[in-house]
């Protein structure tokens, strides 16, 4: 009898890497460096293009909004100030991952660009902070140390119009907005970690937006409170409309700089790149784990690029909420996407865009086209054909969704891509022959 | 205590599938209970494709622990049809060693607990 091996230990602890095809290794605080041109790009554009003045006053702007869904940054503060705001959100939240000494991985670089690209259309340092704050409290009782739900706390700020929405009601005074923002902000940030786990069973990991999932419900709940008691906010379709050349120039260009530093990284070839197609997507499918930060950046990179095409040839503009879909697509193209199991997706919320009787502007066409590519795991599962479909049902559903949580949360296409997948995927697999070993 | 004890629950679960899943003939777990440590210790006899077996496990037991993905996806540890299951398994773990030939292999888990 043939021995194949005796006894391989797996030293995690030395980070040894077992797999047959050799990965590069990137040291963490490189990979940071990587993670770091996007905000330093953003800060310095941001800055150049800002006059003082124009600076202070976008920031006014953007502290006093409601951050409703869509208030589009571009148009209420200015191009400048919201590139500022979006990279201090994102250089705040890099340095605390670094200080808590998380090395990246695909769920933190997705939470990271997440972050990044609604501080363009509703988030800021000022109505996210109390999330932070809850977390922190959960961890204290319970007993654990932050970096444990320091990624849910990032993801969590999708509710973040309800802190807005708290201090810009006119009703009582400013610093009782002020309490209630920061009571409200903390309560959801507490009880974050345990709903988002528990509600990701429900879609079994086929929706890479579990917490917009999550955060969709309670975003029904908090709205129909704050409805209930005659303080329902103004619903709100806020897009910046004039020229977005600039802001599509910098993405263009980042993105071929993480496709060459990828490169690069990965001795100046890209060998192991087609291996990612052979990934459903599904959570959890961590490819700076499975194929290597280099190759993962390169994914990145070409997923990038993918989006910005999209976004010319349907003739849309590079504003605040396109941006953002674009962050939530090379983010997650860390933790999931790909081309192979993301097109078929987008080719579905097309071809349903089609059959639409009510107008649409292209920017909600465009950003529910990027973000439908939450559900990509479900291509990369079930097939192209039923990719196409799962796409053209979030088109329809995604439209008719903002109105149950009035706006107040902002990741209304995870929430849809959420609902599709806990009711598709068991349907899909009641006709999905069992499959031998080969 | 009652979420750890539901971790290591659902771990059993998803090694246990997957030791099913390649049809193996026999299975046996141990768990072993420390102050400051769980050890889960699994053996499967006769598994079909014993070698796709072991490229797996040791593909997503290299996962290096990760708190911040446990507390994210511990609840899908169980539930999937699918080896990622496995990663989150590798996420939940410090040190894990597989011992094999081609009638057995035996997988050696250790999860330290406590504060960190």
């Amino acid at each position: 009898m043939e021995t194949i091996k005796k006894s391989e230990t797996i030293k995690k602890s030395e980070f040894k890497f077992v797999l047959e095809t050799k990965v590069p290794k990137v040291k963490t605080v490189d990979m940071y460096k990587v993670l770091l041109i996007l905000p330093t790009i953003f800060l310095i554009v941001g800055i150049i293009i800002s006059s003082p003045q124009g600076f202070i006053n976008g920031f006014k702007q953007i502290r006093l909004a409601s951050n409703i869904l869509i208030t589009d940054y571009f148009e209420i503060a200015g191009i400048g100030p919201a590139l500022i705001n979006s990279a201090i959100l994102m250089y705040a939240n890099i340095l605390l991952l670094y200080k808590l000494e998380l090395k990246p991985n695909g769920i933190i670089i997705g939470a990271l660009f997440l972050v990044g690209g609604f501080a363009l259309m509703g988030k800021n340092i000022y109505n996210t902070g109390p999330f932070y704050l809850g977390g922190l409290l959960y961890c204290k009782y319970h007993n654990k140390q932050y970096k444990t739900v320091v990624i849910i706390n990032m993801l969590s700020t999708a509710l973040s119009p309800l802190c807005s929405t708290l201090t810009s009601i006119e009703v009582y005074p400013y610093y009782v907005g002020l309490i209630l923002m920061i009571v409200a902000g903390t309560a959801v940030g507490f009880i974050m970690p345990t709903i988002s786990s528990h509600v990701m069973t429900a879609h079994s990991g086929y929706s890479l937006y579990n917490m917009g999932f999550a955060c969709g419900f309670v975003g029904i709940i908090v709205y129909a409170v704050i409805s209930g008691v005659g303080l329902k906010p103004e619903a709100l379709s806020i897009i910046y409309t004039d020229s977005t050349l600039l802001p599509m120039i910098i993405m263009i260009v980042y993105c071929l700089a993480l496709i060459i530093i990828g490169y690069k990284l990965n001795n100046r070839s890209f060998e192991g790149f087609r291996d990612i197609f052979n990934y459903s997507g599904r959570v959890m499918t961590d490819f700076v784990q499975q194929v290597g930060f280099p190759l993962t950046i390169i994914n990145m990179g070409v997923l990038g690029l993918m989006s910005i095409l999209v976004v010319i040839v349907m003739g849309g503009q590079f504003n605040g909420p396109v941006l953002a879909a674009i962050f939530s697509v090379i983010g997650f193209s860390a933790f999931g996407k790909h081309l192979k199991n993301s097109f078929p997706i987008m080719i579905g919320v097309t071809l349903a865009s089609l059959l639409l009787k009510e107008p649409v502007s292209s920017t909600t066409l465009i950003m529910t086209a990027l973000f439908s590519t939450g559900l990509a795991p479900i291509a990369g599962e079930f097939g192209t054909w039923r990719g196409i479909s799962v796409g053209m049902l979030h088109m329809f559903l995604v439209l008719n969704l903002g109105s149950l949580h009035g706006g107040m949360m902002l990741y209304n296409n995870g929430f849809a891509a959420g609902i599709i997948a806990m009711l598709l995927v068991p349907m899909m697999e009641a006709f999905k022959r069992e499959k031998g070993l080969d | 205590m009652k979420r750890e004890i539901k971790k290591v629950a659902k771990m059993v679960d998803e090694i246990t599938t997957f030791f099913l899943e390649f049809q193996a003939q026999e299975v046996k777990v141990n768990i072993f209970t420390y102050k400051d440590r769980i050890v889960i210790t699994a053996s499967a006899k006769k598994l079909k494709k014993s070698e796709k077996a072991v490229r797996r496990l040791k593909q997503y037991l290299s996962y290096p622990r990760a708190h911040e993905m446990e507390e994210y996806y511990w609840a899908l540890t169980g539930e999937s049809e699918c080896e990622e299951g496995l990663a989150i398994v590798g996420t939940m773990v410090d040190e894990a060693s597989i011992d094999y030939d081609d009638e057995h292999i035996d997988i050696h888990l250790t999860r330290l607990i406590g504060k960190r």
